[in-house]
């Protein structure tokens, strides 16, 4: 009886640590195990008692990739318990900053953490020597994006003007106006981008998976909208009826399902879900035969890249429409309250869920894309593997992580935050 | 010369902000090599002669991996807030043991280890402030080592930068910032933008702390409100200030 086991302990290029065992007998596959041992941060114990002018400052060093996704769903989470109206134009210039921050974290995973596996290269590094212009287009927008970004949050990392009921720092037309052209700018080397990802060959494997996204039925919606999966649509604020966490011996990570099922979340479940790509984006994509709904997983890299189309010809809309800020004084009618607010991660989904007793923080809990797709990762894996279970080593180790990079995990993320009691 | 850059439990915005350099590293690939950097390479190698280490060690096995790092290279920096003071992490130091172990149901998936300063366990031989570090510093950094020159931390606070800029004081404005006590080096980044300094880059040398704390009080902020600012960055290098506050 052959029997083989393979491991890898430290999983390269991804955020965070994770390892994956593979075993197989006799060319079947037996197990797959995908842990994370990251170690834990404490943020829902030490978020209990802060005011809740902290919480989305605490919550953006959750992770330093999706932090403006973090401090957004947390100022959001908070103005809801709240009761705080933010004013329209805030909450426009919100979205122009995750759709900025959603463009440069797909660029970072698809260039610098993807790619190299399509080009049998050991990493972006190497690829400096080979394709110096691949690599300098992926620097330039990821710059863009990043100047973006720091035009309305002050900066890309830990931006720092967000605030309860809006934000710290006038934000003037001339900056719009910034914002709006730079991303003009690098709209041509989206496109190329897409046609680079669009054109890879990507593993086959397709899975009838469980997704989930926002929706409003009109849009591919980062900031605002209901939860729907395939199955099930329902209100943000019900979401602890439908999705259940759990903990497994291996893993330092959460994991969650919903209604019982493993769940995917990111690119490629906001365009299953939402039939709504722009023209240019959907049009680009069917060039290269590749539609929407679509059910093989690791096109997530071709999705992420066609989101980067379609958001882009969004954010100039936004833009077009967007007037100037001024900060006012906010007026907090009540300090007691409870709020849930649920966003577009780049990886997926987000909640942020808060208690506020007295201005202080009594509970917290926050469920993240990562700790989402995790079984989903698991199973995927189970299924592909099982497909290619006679190959070599090498071969599997590839074709792993191909599959696991495409979710762009966050582990980071995922072990980051436990519900406080 | 060869670098690494590696990461103990943290948010990887350090090592984010260190791919943000973005065409200059291309420019800093013609100096050295990137030898070891988990996020963006298959390969690792060890020795190195600069290692950057982002985060703090939250369990043995990353201690264990950082003493092995200041083992396998010439010059450790600490990279970002959470290496240089223990970062927000370091706020679960604030709670007992059993407070902490209550939110795993009495039963953690590893026992704990309270975050610290990376000199907590080694010798540091540079530290890059900051939540996220500041770019330009690390290029200063980076600069003075390739030219064998030696890179002075700045012994001066926020506000000197601040009113450099000739922004409106926050303080007088009646907002709870903690500039005055907290090195400089960012140029007064979030106070610029209108949001008072939450002391992210931690205390400088002489930062006169009791002072500042009895100007909080005067303005009319509350023990516990100057406590929990005091602890958000920088519990572990303020905590015996926070004690006597408490005591006070």
């Amino acid at each position: 009886m052959a029997e083989r086991r393979i491991r890898i302990d430290e999983i390269t290029k991804i955020e965070g640590h994770a390892n994956l065992t593979v075993e197989i007998e006799d060319e079947e596959l037996k197990r797959v195990i995908f842990g994370v041992h990251e170690g834990s941060r404490y943020f829902e114990a030490f978020m209990k008692g802060k005011s809740y002018i902290y919480l989305h400052e605490l919550a953006g060093r959750i992770c330093g990739i999706c932090t403006v996704a973090h401090e957004l769903a947390s100022v959001k989470a908070v103005e809801n318990a709240l009761g705080i109206q933010v004013p329209e134009n805030a909450e426009k210039l919100r979205e122009l900053m995750l759709i900025s921050s959603h463009i440069q974290s797909h660029i970072l995973h698809l260039y610098f953490l993807a790619l190299p596996d399509y080009m049998n290269a050991e990493s972006v590094i190497s690829l400096t020597l080979t394709h110096k212009n691949l690599v300098k287009k992926a620097f330039r927008i990821k710059e863009a994006t990043n100047y973006m970004t720091s035009l309305i949050g002050g900066r890309a990392v830990q931006p720092c003007t967000l605030k309860v009921g809006g934000f710290t720092k006038r934000i003037s037309k001339e900056c719009i106006e910034r914002y709006r052209k730079k991303m003009k700018e690098i709209y041509p080397l989206l496109v190329e981008t897409a046609e680079l990802f669009l054109s890879l060959e990507y593993p086959p494997y397709e899975r009838d998976n469980e997704y989930l996204a926002l929706y409003n039925g009109k849009s591919i919606p980062l900031y605002d909208g209901k939860i729907k999966s395939t199955h099930v649509e329902f209100p943000a604020e019900k979401y602890m009826e439908h999705i259940k966490e759990y903990i497994v011996d291996y893993s330092t990570a959460k994991r969650s399902r919903i209604d019982g099922k493993d769940y995917m979340v990111g690119a490629l479940s906001r365009l299953n879900l939402n039939p709504y790509l722009r023209d240019e984006a959907r049009e680009l994509a069917e060039s290269y035969r590749i539609s929407f709904p679509n059910n093989r997983v690791a096109l997530i890299n071709a999705a992420q890249a066609i989101e980067n189309v379609h958001y882009a010809l969004e954010s100039l809309e936004i833009a077009d429409s967007t007037k100037e800020y001024e900060p006012k004084k906010i007026n907090v009618g009540r300090i007691d309250g409870e709020g849930i607010a649920a966003i577009e991660a780049p990886r997926g989904l987000l909640i942020h869920h808060y208690r506020i007793k007295k201005g202080r923080c009594t509970y917290a809990n926050i469920i993240t894309p990562t700790a989402m797709n995790t079984e989903n990762i698991e199973r995927n894996l189970q299924g592909y593997l099982s497909e290619i279970a006679c190959e070599s080593d090498d071969v599997i180790r590839v074709e792993a992580e191909k599959l696991i990079r495409a979710y762009d995990p966050c582990i980071s993320c995922s072990v980051h935050v436990v519900r406080v009691k | 010369m060869k670098i690494g850059i590696f990461s103990l439990s943290c948010c990887e915005g350090c090592s984010v902000q260190f791919l943000n350099l973005e065409e200059k590293i291309l420019d800093l690939l013609k100096h050295f090599g990137i030898e070891n950097f988990r996020l963006a390479k298959e390969y690792n190698e060890m020795p190195v002669d600069i290692a950057f280490v982002e985060g703090t060690p939250t369990n043995r096995e990353e201690i264990l991996k950082l003493l092995k790092i200041r083992k396998d290279c010439n010059v450790l920096v600490a990279l970002g807030t959470c290496a240089v003071t223990g970062g927000v992490s370091a706020m679960v130091n604030t709670m007992s043991k059993k407070e902490a172990m209550e939110v795993y149901g009495g039963f953690p998936p590893e026992m704990p280890v309270d975050p610290k300063p990376l000199d907590y366990y080694v010798d540091v031989d540079y530290h890059l402030y900051g939540c996220p570090f500041s770019k330009e510093e690390l290029m200063e950094l980076i600069t003075s080592i390739i030219l064998g020159k030696k890179y002075k931390d700045k012994e001066y606070s926020v506000c000197v930068e601040c009113s450099l800029r000739e922004n409106n004081c926050l303080l007088d404005q009646g907002y709870l910032c903690l500039g005055p006590i907290t090195r400089g080096g960012c140029k007064a980044l979030c106070p610029s933008n209108g949001k008072p300094c939450l002391g992210c880059r931690g205390p400088y040398e002489d930062a006169n702390i009791k002072g500042h704390i009895k100007v909080l009080q005067d303005i009319g902020f509350s023990k516990e409100e100057i406590i929990e600012a005091l602890s958000l960055f920088s519990y572990e290098k303020l905590k015996e200030v926070i004690g006597w506050l408490k005591e006070e």
